[in-house]
């Protein structure tokens, strides 16, 4: 007995290393990263480098607010964000209520395709997108991203809200329409409602997409018009290459957003990621 | 007559939910596919003058060729093999019962899966940096090394380091899907084994590993994907360098799209497509049985 107590304590000593070690793992780089916008320029380049500095300062955060082009990149990520969350949401919700709601010939099919069309490289799809948007005179502008990135946030929203609606009772449905509600009217009325959680949360997951989308916001954009964070964050890292601290202050400012929302959402986030969205 | 009609309407509700999204894909992605296909049979952007299988005549007999293609299974093997096996472990160690706060361990380690993939390349840019680098800091006062490696400029070690932080990035995912998948299985089987005086090794070997089987597949399939479309991590950390150590083939469409060569790169497209949709039809005919 005493000696299967010693087995099981080791167990769980053993356990919690390993856990620990992979937090570690995990969340050093990112320590780092925070350890470093705060550190002033002097210390960040010595030998032996060191992870902490004893005189925080906020002035890489000021310089990369003030003096770059870090916030008209994120006015351009928020704006073509936006812009993607609306039209994945108007196209997506419907579809995935199509999905979910109706018996169809070719509804598993066309449901299977939204979900094959996520998994094309975006490399692939790159030089075409190019190509037709400089045909038609949306190279460079937040709209034609905003429709390329389509490609990554409709598949997903369509399927995180079929989901969604497949969860919701049908009865509440009925209900509403033998209480005399029109078919409209129990749209707007019952099952946008019920949804709207589930629906904001895959209107987030779209806009996150889109903010991290970095292959076709790097050849579809060309000047400060359209540049979005992540183009605009890695020009600025070789640019400023001997500037840590401005860099990893404006990471720090890039990252932010998605990961305050990670962690309000987190619960839709792991639905997402069995919903089989790939990430760009 | 009446029953026929009802059904005649819920169809046609059906399409009309799903049409407008449905063809906003189509267009998204059909579209692309069939240009870029046109584009590499061809010798100039409009995809006008058909010039057969030279763009991939070129792009095969490229010396670079070769070294691309095993550049890319390196890259794709070494970064599924890690981010499963260490990703799996994590979820086994979650998933027992002594472990207290789930999910804060699940949230803490998911960080470094929600940071944006730029962000990530940079910051380990930095972390690499041979002179003044945590990895070699680190390193070096464990005892390990010696002398500071060059992480990033060496061809030896830099594809090895880029994979390493690909794994790094996996491991949350592959830990999530997996305890999900865990959490799961009804806790009677397990009573059940303990009655029948089962030992954890056992547990784990004929109730744990044989139910996850579904979870591992979508999981591996996934990796897959993503690692043979990744692109920005390589690209922010080295740009396919040095002398071309971690390009993969994605990395070598972009290069060939940068330097105007559309048609070169659209035949590479094509090749990278083929990969990829190997994979994507295994995960689609997948997904589709479960649904059933």
């Amino acid at each position: 007995m005493t000696y299967n107590k010693a087995k099981r304590l080791l167990l769980a000593i053993i356990s919690y290393a390993l856990l620990v070690g992979l937090v570690l793992f995990t969340v050093l780089p990112l320590v780092w990263v925070v350890a470093t916008s705060a550190k002033p320029s002097t210390e960040i380049f010595t030998i032996p480098p060191r992870m902490f500095t004893t005189q925080p300062t906020a002035g890489h955060y000021q310089h990369v607010l003030f003096h770059t082009d870090i916030p008209s990149y994120f006015v351009n990520s928020v704006m073509v964000g936006l812009l993607v969350t609306l039209l994945a949401l108007v196209f997506g919700v419907s579809a995935g209520y199509g999905f979910a709601r109706f018996r169809f010939k070719g509804n598993h099919t066309m449901s299977l395709f939204m979900l094959f069309s996520q998994m094309l490289p975006l490399t692939v799809i790159m030089i075409p997108v190019y190509l037709l948007l400089v045909r038609i005179g949306l190279l460079d502008s937040k709209l034609g991203l905003a429709l390329s990135h389509l490609i990554l946030a409709l598949p997903v929203a369509t399927w995180m809200s079929r989901s969604y609606f497949m969860s919701i009772p049908r009865e509440i449905e009925e209900a509403a329409l033998i209480d005399g509600c029109s078919y409209p009217g129990m749209l707007v009325r019952v099952v946008l409602p019920v949804a709207a959680p589930g629906i904001a949360a895959t209107g987030i997951y779209a806009f996150i997409m889109s903010y991290n989308e970095f292959v076709l916001a790097s050849v579809l954009t060309l000047t400060n018009r359209s540049r979005t964070l992540p183009i605009g964050l890695s020009e600025f890292s070789n640019n400023f290459y001997v500037d840590w601290g401005g860099v990893m202050a404006a990471a720090i400012i890039v990252s932010v957003p998605v990961i305050l929302f990670f962690l309000f959402l987190q619960r839709y986030f792991v639905q997402g990621l069995s919903a089989g969205s790939v990430k760009g | 007559m009446e029953k026929r009609m009802l059904l005649d309407r819920e169809a046609r509700r059906g399409y009309a939910f799903v049409a407008p999204g449905l063809l906003m894909m189509a267009l998204l992605v059909i579209y692309p596919i069939f240009s870029v296909i046109q584009l590499s049979f061809s010798g100039s952007t409009t995809g006008a003058d058909f010039v057969g299988f030279d763009n991939y005549l070129r792009v095969v007999q490229n010396p670079n060729f070769f070294r691309i293609m095993r550049n890319t299974a390196i890259w794709t093997v070494g970064n599924v093999a890690g981010a499963f096996m260490l990703g799996t472990g994590a979820a086994l160690l979650l998933n027992q019962s002594f472990i207290l706060a789930k999910s804060a361990w699940r949230t803490v380690i998911m960080l470094s899966w929600i940071t944006p993939n730029v962000v990530q390349g940079i910051m380990w840019r930095c972390l690499y940096s041979s002179d003044f680098g945590m990895v070699n800091q680190l390193l070096q006062s464990l005892g390990l090394i010696k002398a500071p490696l060059p992480w990033l400029s060496s061809l030896q070690l830099t594809l090895p380091a880029v994979m390493l932080v690909q794994v790094w990035q996996t491991i949350p995912f592959v830990m999530t899907m997996m305890y999900a998948g865990a959490q799961s299985i009804p806790r009677d089987l397990y009573e059940v084994a303990n009655l029948e005086g089962a030992n954890a090794w056992a547990r784990l070997r004929h109730i744990t590993l044989p139910l996850l089987k579904d979870v591992c597949f979508i999981c591996l399939l996934m990796l897959i994907i993503w690692s043979l479309n990744g692109f920005t991590l390589i690209w922010v950390m080295t740009q396919g360098g040095p002398a071309g150590s971690t390009e993969i083939l994605a990395l070598s469409i972009y290069e060939k799209f940068r330097s105007f060569n559309f048609n070169g790169a659209a035949a590479t497209s094509v090749l990278q497509l083929l990969v990829s949709l190997l994979f994507a039809v295994l995960y689609i005919r997948r997904s589709g049985r479960e649904e059933d």
